[in-house]
């Protein structure tokens, strides 16, 4: 199987939702064991850190790229993507408050499961209703945008490796 | 007239004692060789014994009630005044002997009853051997058939009458013997008899059921699963009947006709079987907002679980323990499984529900029989009568936990089982339950439910079972020794010794006799602070009114994944409701749950405003004492990792590499995995180099679903085979779609992507932990622990999304 394929805008969007929700199923099958590891706490830290930074990254790019081609090719989704981004702010509050807290703990545990909920809202109006607006215009060239995306991906992955607190 | 000798004294004994009316002033002299006379001595000495009722005093006054005295008894000279017939000598086959003294065989093992043909020819039930059992008697070989063919009409007649009423509800269900092991003595808690010694062992045999389908239903609907255990004590049969779940719909009996009637297929067509999804149910339970915790339960994945040994089991009510001392407690129980609880998705539970509508009864006899015996630890959250008036919900309440964070779970003890049965009718369908069968140590709450539920089992079984002596059933038989006067009845087993049958009395010595406080069952004194001031009423208690605090304390516990869960079966089974209003009051209802639930369940069900919240029936409620227990989380008991009795498809087709395919199988039913060969067909399936495998099985006749995860060998041929197979391509997806661990190797490959394996997965399979592993050609071998590994994690929820993506 080829891994990061050429993905379009949607495929590669998609494939960050998919991805983080993977995270935050891994995070809550250690937050809710009853018997917890030795372990668990630094795998939650790393796992939600890893979280926060793959939400930042995917928001920024949807907020500067995704979203203004949308508007532009389709002035009747700047409802959809003012409460999307309005929904985005609901996720960086968390996330914020996710990175004070530092360290895995019962309030990072809520905290995290809060952000999976809105995550989760946010990810099923995207595909449910935004994704098949933006595949149905054939004024929007959805692999360009998606070379675009990916390029801004990969330039803010490097920017925060080297600096993880400035991006 | 002749002289003739004085009257002999010895002679007129003789002619009295033989008489069964009437009879002289005075008992014959003891001694007598004559055994009527001797007879005739021996009772009147055994009830002169007994002058007068000494116990009679003892039965008045409180005191006296909480401390029943030990019934008088009186030996007999010999064991002839106590028997029924002075013939009881005169030995045959069919009769027997005399009754041993103090035994009823009823209670003797299974073994007393157990029949098995091995050499034998045919026979009637009258043990006439049957000469053919091909031809019905006729008159001439094209003639008519004779009514004097007792052989056919005994065959037919008691062919017409092989089925009994099922059970009004549990109908279906499936069973298993085993034992229960105490872990500590309990004796500071309990003298129930299981508790008393470390090590001590007591015979089990335990019921799972679903509630609403009839006999034959399936067995993956969503439902509440029974969780029935009948312990044989030698204290007398202890039964704790429970469901999977630790809350129930409804609070008091009186209202369990109705929700069972509602639950149940529409009356007018009989429909839908063995399913919620309905008008009739929803449109009861969302006008009774008491239901509100329980349809989070119902709508959650415990409602389909996995297995039978992959859920808990629940004694639902409050009970009492009692100590020798007297001592009473409160205590819930609760069963947990070894394997941890895992469950079904709903994609899944219905599709398995067409391919093998008896998975779970399969699941639970293949685990015995192959040496992966389900286990259950026993335990009891305990908590005083005192401790209980502080809690901000009332324990009599049936829609109410007790959280775990507010009182934690003790272990009493481990529940195996270990042996299926012989016979399916005779031991899991005749198996009589009931609340009220407890032993001493044990005792009642006042929950208004649970007494109605002592009620409801007997009288229901007096019908299911034909009559009132089910308890003569082999399977129902304690093995604690059975003595009263209680008699006859349609069916009866028991052959009692003797002419009494009641008690008190002399004629047989007392007996049997009251066994008194200290080794009968004495009721606890549980006083009722309020009964006296309140009187005779129809009302509950004001706690009762709190609909919704631990329904949002059930849903805030659940992780995320199980959240999306509960909400999607809310929006399937109001989506099935056919009247729109009753969809809306029910989102009305949940509103008072959670707000976050309500808007994904109307979003999910295409409403366009959401419903006002449901009024509450109490405006004040007690601040509960938890906000989150993540021990309502499924997530929470992962189990003890083991693999034994799951299910794994090794797909194959010829030109497969079988070698590869072996060593798999192997390597995993060394884990207790049972690893199935499954090709395009069963049999012969050649492979790459030049042997052959077997298949045991089909895609045709076992469907993907119905396995725990699966493997794509390697193989150009095969795979260019399974790739022009339809069925393939479904395996595949429904694995995947059902988040389960696929195991892929080499050129295998090619057929997840035909499959459609989306594009989008690439950087969470780059991630990792997807429970998708694809490896390189003769990578296989060395990819079995990281598979085992991913089917440790049951399922991987990672890929879910909604709708699904493949």
């Amino acid at each position: 199987m080829p891994q990061f394929a050429d993905k379009d805008a949607c495929e590669l969007l998609d494939a960050d939702h998919i991805a983080v929700k993977h995270l935050f199923v891994d995070y809550a099958r250690l937050a809710t064991a009853g018997i917890a590891t030795d372990d668990s706490g630094a795998q939650r830290t790393a796992l939600a850190m890893k979280i926060c930074d793959e939400l930042t990254i995917h928001a920024t790019i949807e907020e500067e790229i995704f979203y203004p081609a949308l508007r532009q090719a389709l002035p009747d989704t700047a409802e959809m993507l003012d409460e999307a981004v309005e929904e985005h702010q609901d996720a960086k509050e968390l996330i914020a408050d996710i990175r004070a807290i530092g360290t895995a703990n019962a309030s990072m545990d809520t905290l995290i499961a809060e952000l999976n909920v809105v995550i989760e809202h946010h990810v099923k109006e995207e595909r449910d209703d935004l994704f098949p607006k933006a595949k149905a215009e054939p004024k929007l060239d959805l692999v360009a945008l998606g070379k675009e995306l990916l390029s801004r991906q990969q330039q803010l992955h490097s920017q925060m490796e080297a600096s993880p607190s400035e991006v | 007239m002749p002289k003739t000798s004085p009257p002999n004294k010895s002679t007129a004994s003789k002619a009295s004692a033989r008489n069964k009316d009437s009879g002289p002033a005075q008992p014959p002299a003891s001694g007598s060789a004559d055994k009527a006379v001797a007879k005739a001595a021996e009772a009147n000495d055994l009830v002169a014994g007994m002058p007068f009722n000494s116990t009679k005093s003892a039965e008045h006054g409180f005191a006296n009630g909480l401390a029943p005295q030990v019934g008088a008894t009186v030996a007999p000279a010999s064991r002839l005044p106590t028997g029924s017939t002075l013939t009881e000598e005169n030995t045959s086959e069919k009769v027997g002997s005399v009754a041993p003294e103090g035994v009823n065989a009823t209670i003797e093992p299974l073994d007393r009853v157990r029949v098995d043909s091995s050499k034998q020819a045919l026979t009637t039930n009258q043990g006439v051997k049957v000469a053919d059992n091909q031809n019905s008697l006729k008159y001439g070989v094209r003639g008519p058939a004779l009514l004097e063919d007792f052989i056919l009409r005994e065959k037919i007649t008691h062919f017409d009458h092989e089925r009994i009423p099922e059970r009004i509800v549990h109908a279906r269900g499936s069973g298993a013997h085993g034992f229960f092991e105490c872990y500590d003595a309990a004796t500071d808690l309990t003298k129930a008899a299981p508790f008393q010694k470390a090590g001590k062992t007591t015979p089990v045999f335990a019921r799972f059921s679903t509630v609403a389908g009839e006999r034959g239903s399936k067995d993956t609907a969503r439902d509440v699963r029974g969780f029935a255990v009948k312990f044989y004590t030698d204290e007398g049969n202890w039964d704790l009947v429970g469901n999977n779940m630790p809350v129930f719909f409804i609070q008091d009996a009186m209202k369990f006709p109705d929700l069972v009637h509602a639950v149940k297929p529409e009356p007018h067509n009989q429909m839908p079987q063995a399913a919620s999804a309905h008008d009739t149910f929803w449109d009861f339970v969302s006008l009774m907002p008491e239901s509100t915790h329980m349809l989070m339960w119902q709508m959650s994945d415990r409602a389909i679980p996995r297995s039978y040994a992959t859920m808990q089991g629940f004694g639902v009510h409050t009970f009492r323990m009692v100590n020798e001392e007297g001592t009473s407690v409160f205590v819930k129980f609760h069963w947990t499984p070894a394997a941890g609880t895992h469950s079904l998705v709903w994609d899944e539970a219905v599709k398995i529900s067409g391919a093998d509508p008896d998975y779970h009864r399969r699941d639970l006899w293949e685990r015995i029989e192959s040496g992966a015996y389900p286990e259950y630890e026993l335990g009891v959250q305990v908590f005083t009568e005192e401790q209980a008036e502080e809690f901000s919900f009332d324990i009599l309440d049936a829609t109410k936990i007790v959280p775990e964070e507010l009182v934690p779970i003790r272990p009493l003890g481990r529940m195996v089982l270990n042996r299926n049965p012989d016979n399916f009718f005779a031991e899991t369908e005749q198996i009589a339950f009931c609340t009220a069968h407890i032993v001493p140590g044990l005792d009642f709450s006042n929950d208004p439910l649970l007494a109605g539920r002592h009620h409801s089992y007997i009288d229901t079984q007096i019908s299911r079972l034909g009559g009132p002596n089910f308890h003569e059933i082999p399977i129902n038989a304690p093995v604690a020794p059975v003595h009263n006067n209680q008699r006859d009845g349609l069916h009866r087993q028991a052959i009692p010794r003797g002419r009494v049958s009641y008690e008190p009395n002399s004629l047989a010595g007392g007996c049997p006799f009251q066994a008194g406080a200290a080794q009968g069952f004495v009721s606890v004194a549980a006083s009722l602070s309020k009964q006296d001031e309140q009187g005779k009423v129809r009302a509950k208690p004001e706690k009762f009114a709190d609909h919704y605090t631990q329904a949002t304390l059930f849903f805030e516990s659940q992780s995320p994944v199980e959240q999306d869960h509960i909400a999607n079966a809310f929006r399937f089974e109001l989506s099935k409701v056919t009247v729109p209003a009753i969809r809306q009051r029910t989102v009305a209802m949940l509103r008072n749950a959670s707000e976050a639930l309500a808007a994904k369940v109307g979003k999910g069900l295409g409403m366009l405003t959401m419903p006002e919240a449901l009024p509450r029936a109490a405006t004040e409620v007690a601040t509960p004492e938890i906000m989150k227990s993540p021990a309502l989380s499924l997530l929470h008991r992962p189990g003890d990792g083991s693999l034994a009795g799951r299910k794994v498809a090794i797909l194959v087709a010829p030109g497969v590499e079988g070698d590869f395919v072996l060593s798999a199988q192997a390597a995993l039913l060394e884990h207790g995995v049972v690893a199935r060969i499954v090709g395009p067909h069963i049999g012969h399936i050649p492979t790459v180099s030049g042997d052959a495998l077997d298949a045991d099985a089909s895609m045709e006749n076992e469907p993907g679903f119905l396995f725990d995860a699966l493997i794509l060998a390697d193989g150009a041929e095969a795979v260019a085979a399974l790739s022009q197979d339809g069925h393939t391509m479904e395996f595949i997806r429904d694995q995947f779609r059902h988040c389960k661990p696929i195991l892929c190797v080499g050129v295998a490959r090619h057929l997840m992507r035909q499959a459609g394996l989306p594009i989008s997965m690439d950087k969470s399979m780059a991630q990792g932990g997807t429970g998708l592993i694809v490896v390189d050609a003769g990578e296989g071998d060395g990819s079995l622990d990281a598979f085992m590994a991913a089917m440790q994690k049951h399922r991987h929820f990672g890929r879910e999304m909604d709708p699904p993506l493949l």
